[in-house]
């Protein structure tokens, strides 16, 4: 059985299923009052998730959904053009496959984890490998992965990620929009993200 | 193809008089009806384009042959019915209301014979014939509401099958999803007769539960839906067991396993889906399949390969030692073959070997020029063998020429 608590989200990456979430988190959040949902358009200072230890610039033209834990990023919609950057604890469940990423792993051997545990995800149909080479991401060693795959539309979506193999956890930066044209059109601004990014300690869970 | 002798077994024995009751015509009847099956072609084109359906026209051709002689000892169309692979190492099956049935390769790994798989065809028969989607979709008035909310809300909860993403909010869902625990048992109980008619041995209905049992508690597996929900797994088993316990004739007449048979249509199987074992980690499930394919093609190059890189990548499960014996024999037998030269000298290379190890990857980049990889592999190659220091990147102290 599969137990809920560590699951990780790691694969949940089509824009639908993004768009109708945030929407749905929007109408909870103004429903309760409690935190509003902002845009934060302000290229010119850097964005700090606290929760993730990640400082990331936001592209001009582009806005950082909040409160998101994650640092969630579009332009035009999460349906057209999605930057997600977030932190897993090593040895966290990924989706569709008992494999987990541990500390120490070879970047190769991490990044055929992620890309095996995608092309078992039966909601990327038709994956494409274009391209898997190591990256170093603030100085971190890690990988850089970009796929093509279909969505059960039928909708071909191109992904970009980033993986950071930190200390303590690893920094995944996600660029998600459909191939034709959004996906080149804006892929400069998530290189620009990813140069940008400063990964600090993660901190704990009291903090 | 060869003639289907369960089917012949049963007529001889006479067992079609206990079969279920006639059935209804394999053909939407009202409106609503009529809905549900346009659900299910769209259900079934989406999971036919996803890439994830085995192309294996003998395999095909095999199943089709089963899931025709359990129709035809009940009185059935047998060109109602189809099955396809979904290549997936989960344990699933599930049928359409329309007549499409679809197995996982997961679930064919596992079973023995083929009147294991037959308890699962033609439970899985059951539910199309005696309208149990209809029937599902009419006592939830809700259901394409409550649908939406699974298929919008479970990447945020984390648990969800990927064939309801597929799925959408097709009201077919409970094909997938499973059943009421009555409906479940009523495809039990036609199952095992169509079974029974078709002159298979019944015990192996329970005994494919068995199986799966053991593997559902050795793997942290996502739940398989046609074994798993209402009736639970052991309530399931019990189902066969009573119906087995009651049918008098079994102790003379116990019916045919048909092992040769299914572990001859199915061999690849074990191929393709030991490889996606290996590929989710489960390093155990993929030994055993990896092996028993070995077994049934002794010839193979790929299986030597697959068998290796499971234990190369299994760590502490895996035995680094077997590894290399694998994979070299892989090479003596085909020394083209790249995927064993890029696991050998991986494994060479993290052994500290580097100059036994430089060769197979050199060897691999040369044989596989689009490899995904390569970036890494030249980076290993560079560690092997240092690139000598230019002509004219002498030391300083050494005079410059004229």
């Amino acid at each position: 059985m599969r137990t809920h608590a560590t699951r990780a989200r790691f694969h949940t990456g089509i824009h639908t299923r993004l768009a109708l979430t945030l929407g749905l988190a929007t109408l909870l959040l103004a429903g309760c009052a409690t935190v509003e949902p902002t845009w934060v358009t302000d290229s010119a200072t850097p964005q700090t998730a606290k929760k993730l230890g990640v400082t990331a610039n936001i592209p001009p033209g582009w806005a950082r959904f909040t409160p998101d834990p994650d640092l969630v990023m579009t332009k035009d919609g999460f349906l057209l053009q999605t930057i997600r950057v977030t932190r897993r604890d090593y040895g966290t469940k990924i989706e569709n496959t008992d494999r987990t990423i541990t500390r120490g792993m070879e970047d190769q051997d991490a990044a055929q984890i992620l890309l095996d545990a995608f092309a078992a995800d039966q909601t990327r149909h038709n994956l494409q490998i274009v391209s898997n080479t190591p990256a170093t991401i603030d100085g971190h060693a890690g990988f850089r992965i970009e796929v093509t795959y279909k969505t059960p539309e039928g909708l071909t979506i191109h992904e970009t990620a980033y993986v950071a193999l930190v200390d303590d956890s690893y920094v995944i930066a996600r660029y998600t929009a459909p191939h034709r044209h959004y996906h080149e059109l804006h892929s400069l601004d998530f290189e620009r993200v990813v140069e940008g990014l400063k990964i600090g300690p993660k901190p704990s869970k009291k903090g | 193809m060869r003639a289907h002798r369960p089917a012949l077994l049963g007529l001889i024995l006479g067992v079609v008089a206990t079969a279920s009751p006639a059935v209804e015509n394999l053909q939407p009847a009202t409106q609503d009806e009529h809905g549900l099956w346009q659900e299910a072609v769209d259900l079934q084109n989406a999971i036919d384009r996803s890439g994830f359906v085995l192309e294996d026209p003998a395999l095909e051709t095999y199943l089709n042959s089963v899931v025709a002689a359990l129709a035809a000892a009940d009185g059935l169309a047998a060109d109602d019915f189809s099955v396809k692979v979904v290549r997936d190492p989960t344990l699933n099956a599930f049928a359409l209301p329309n007549g499409r049935l679809y197995i996982h390769s997961g679930l064919l790994a596992r079973m023995l014979n083929e009147a294991q798989l037959a308890s699962v065809l033609a439970h899985e028969m059951t539910h199309a014939t005696h309208r149990h989607a209809l029937k599902s979709q009419r006592s939830r008035k809700t259901k394409t509401g409550i649908l939406q909310a699974i298929s919008m809300s479970a990447p945020i909860a984390g648990d969800y099958s990927p064939l309801i993403d597929i799925l959408g909010s097709y009201g077919t869902a409970a094909a997938i999803s499973g059943y009421s625990k009555a409906l479940e048992t009523e495809a039990d109980e036609v199952g095992w007769q169509r079974m029974r008619a078709c002159g298979y041995d019944t015990a192996e209905a329970p005994a494919v539960f068995r199986v799966l049992m053991a593997d559902l508690a050795e793997h942290e597996r996502k739940e398989p839906f046609f074994f798993g929900t209402h009736p639970k797994l052991v309530d399931r088993e019990k189902n066969f067991e009573r119906l087995n316990a009651a049918d008098k004739k079994r102790a003379t007449a116990p019916g045919e396993k048909g092992e040769e048979r299914f572990a001859q249509a199915t061999a690849r199987v074990l191929l393709i889906n030991g490889e996606l074992e290996m590929r989710a980690g489960r390093h155990d499930a993929a030994r055993d399949q990896l092996w028993r394919y070995r077994a049934a093609d002794p010839a193979s190059v790929r299986v030597r390969w697959l068998i290796g890189e499971n234990e190369r990548i299994a760590g502490p499960q895996g035995d680094p030692a077997e590894a290399r014996k694998l994979l070299e024999e892989a090479l003596a037998m085909d020394e083209t073959f790249a995927p064993a030269h890029r696991s050998l000298g991986i494994l060479l290379y993290r052994a500290g070997e580097l100059a036994a190890a430089a060769p197979h990857l050199r060897r691999f980049l040369d044989l596989d020029r689009t490899a995904h990889d390569r970036a890494y592999i030249e980076a290993y190659l560079d560690k092997c063998e240092p690139t000598p220091p230019a002509p004219d990147s002498t030391p300083a102290s050494t005079p410059a020429s004229p």
